[in-house]
């Protein structure tokens, strides 16, 4: 059963020129629940827009996302950040944690505008990511790759239905990206999050079973990119 | 989410906002509190010694002395304050004691002081008759007595025993004058009997000696009769030759004062009689009310100034905390979530800000009671409840919830997806 579903998705920035540029255009597109995909798009390609649309973040102009059963164009700013709240969890690539907060009250950020705080759920899943004796410690305390640990226990921390990851590995060295990868995939199957992660990073995009080309199915990037690049992509 | 969960999540968001920028609120919060201080100590000391000038514990309803202003004569007899305007005829003091509409008649004899302190010449009706509050006369000390009035003996008021030392047993020498000038003194020695218990009134900075060692003091003169005696030793003095400062009265009934009035103040030509002493002291106060609205203005504009404090506090934040609202809106939270967390936040800020303000009201206006107990004998009190203790952090949290208006709505339309950077 899907709890993703994108038909005829479409968003436009306007260039300082005043002409609107297509970056989005994407006839259909499905996560099903508990799913893992890594949605492979270089620099530019429009992924951090996509994500933000699946988020309700930024508005498409046209098209229609149907997430967690319910059409995002039919609600309200305040209903998406609503919906965002209870059924999305955000991994970035510059983690985006509160640097005044500490690890723990981060993880409780991202469970305030859901279900209220809960400190054991947080504890959990820091002990989760292996950052338990870490919670009192400021983000600027704590290595890179513990800072993206703590932002994958925060994205689960309102007990998503759907984990966007952004280029969760941009920051990291290989085996640092391969554990957080790993850890990222690890705690949404166990928790029965469903994860879409885009990335550029080939070493990233193996360690899954289904890879989709944001190429393939973003039809602003077939019509600009020539067939060979299409092939040496994919 | 339940309310709790909701109070606690915008608790965590305002108090890391605050500690983030420590500096910055803690100067804010001292300037709401001076502010906040400032405004409650102005409101409070201008009622208290209203109050207690107008209407304070006087026990006299009227004051009969020499032609002259009625205020100097309530400020010099009452307060003790401001020099004589001169004396009137004993003879005088007798006929009105005898009004069957007055209660009680007490003759002052004023001219001398100790250490500027004044010392009235009165009868020992002062201690047995005079009620400087409904049922409350002045009471000595254990240990002390009131004084014999053929002998020279004082009875002190308790704010002199503190600041000078005296105590029954002490012996003094008066100065000639009200202003203490130390060539001035007296050859004659008094003897503390009594001291006074603290009556909180202008009466707590008075000695009180028998109006007959007053007038046989060297160097007083009489001149009831016209010309001037000088009392010898031994020989009784005329009542003719007697004359008092002031003769402090307690009416049976309001009537009785609107008689008097017109009698003495309308119709006579050698006295005036200050009646109601409350009323004096009310138009000295209606006299100098430009004051209050000038110290009302300089109270409001602080209060104004502290919420701008506040405004730009915040405002100087936003730009570094965009960011912030970028992330807590892709979390999930509402616009209006992060609108109302910068106006809790200011509110926060002028409420510690009026919370520390109390201490710096009680700073402010112990300081003012020692003043004005020192000058006046009139105490204020640090806890006597006014309007302005509960208003001023009212109308202070209000305007700082105000003050944050203006950069809770820059929060409110922060862009996420722009700030959530970097983009690809």
């Amino acid at each position: 059963m899907p709890i993703l579903e994108v038909k005829n998705l479409k968003k436009s920035y306007t260039s300082p020129e005043g002409e609107k540029d297509l970056v989005i255009d994407i006839p259909m597109f499905t996560v099903n629940q508990g799913e893992q995909i890594a949605l492979q798009g270089g620099s530019g390609s429009g992924k951090t827009t996509f994500l933000n649309l699946i988020a309700g973040i930024l508005k498409a102009d046209d098209g229609s996302i149907v997430l967690a059963g319910q059409e995002l164009s039919s609600l309200s700013e305040a209903e998406r950040d609503r919906l965002r709240a209870d059924n999305i969890g955000y991994v970035f690539q510059t983690f985006n944690l509160l640097q005044g907060y500490t690890v723990l009250e981060n993880i409780l950020v991202g469970m305030m505008f859901s279900n209220g705080l809960d400190k054991d759920f947080a504890r959990f899943l820091l002990e989760r990511v292996g950052l338990k004796e870490r919670m009192n410690y400021y983000p600027g305390q704590l290595s890179v790759g513990q800072q993206q640990r703590v932002a994958v226990a925060r994205a689960l921390a309102n007990s998503p239905k759907l984990v966007l990851a952004d280029e969760p590995t941009g920051n990291l060295d290989f085996r640092r990206a391969h554990e957080v990868v790993e850890l990222i995939r690890r705690v949404c199957f166990e928790n029965g999050a469903a994860l879409l992660l885009v990335s550029h990073d080939q070493n990233v995009l193996k360690q899954f079973d289904q890879i989709e080309q944001l190429a393939n199915i973003n039809r602003t990037l077939k019509e600009s990119i020539p067939p060979k690049s299409m092939e040496a992509q994919s | 989410m339940s309310y709790f969960g909701t109070l606690a999540g915008f608790i965590l968001l305002v108090r890391r906002s605050l500690s983030q920028h420590a500096l910055s609120t803690l100067v804010t919060v001292v300037s709401v509190a001076l502010a906040s201080g400032l405004v409650m100590s102005i409101f409070s000391i201008k009622t208290q010694t209203y109050n207690a000038f107008t209407g304070g514990p006087v026990g006299f309803d009227a004051v009969l002395g020499a032609k002259g202003s009625q205020l100097q004569l309530v400020l010099n007899t009452v307060f003790h304050l401001e020099t004589s305007p001169g004396n009137i005829p004993w003879i005088m003091y007798q006929t009105i004691q005898k009004d069957p509409s007055v209660e009680l008649a007490v003759p002052y004899a004023l001219g001398d002081n100790y250490r500027g302190f004044r010392i009235v010449g009165t009868t020992g009706k002062i201690f047995t008759d005079f009620q400087y509050q409904k049922g409350r006369k002045f009471q000595v000390q254990p240990g002390g007595r009131s004084f014999d009035p053929e002998r020279r003996e004082a009875v002190i008021g308790s704010f002199i025993a503190q600041k000078t030392g005296l105590n029954v047993g002490s012996k003094f020498n008066p100065y000639h004058g009200l202003v203490f000038d130390e060539k001035m003194r007296h050859a004659e020695e008094y003897e503390v009997v009594g001291v006074l218990e603290p009556t909180n009134s202008p009466s707590d900075r008075v000695i009180w000696v028998p109006i007959e060692g007053f007038y046989r003091t060297t160097g007083h003169v009489l001149r009831g009769a016209g010309e001037i005696y000088e009392p010898k030793p031994g020989e009784e003095i005329p009542d003719e030759h007697k004359e008092v400062s002031a003769v402090m009265l307690k009416l049976k009934n309001p009537q009785t004062g609107f008689m008097l009035d017109q009698t003495i103040n309308k119709q006579g030509k050698v006295a005036t009689l200050a009646w109601p002493i409350g009323q004096v002291m009310a138009e000295l106060f209606d006299k100098i009310g430009w004051v209050n609205s000038i110290l009302a203005l300089v109270a409001y504009i602080v209060v104004f100034v502290a919420a701008g404090s506040i405004l730009a506090s915040i405002y100087n934040t936003m730009n570094e905390k965009k960011r912030e609202f970028a992330i807590l809106r892709a979390l999930g939270a509402r616009r209006t979530t992060v609108f109302s967390t910068i106006v809790l936040e200011a509110a926060s800020i002028a409420a510690i800000g009026s919370v520390c303000g109390y201490a710096v009201y009680a700073a402010i206006l112990s300081g003012v009671a020692i003043i004005i107990r020192a000058q006046t004998g009139v105490v204020l009190d640090v806890l006597q409840f006014h309007p302005a203790l509960v208003l001023t952090p009212v109308i202070m949290i209000i305007l700082g919830a105000l003050a944050g208006v203006i950069p809770a709505l820059k929060a409110y339309s922060t862009d996420v997806a722009t700030n959530l950077a970097p983009t690809s």
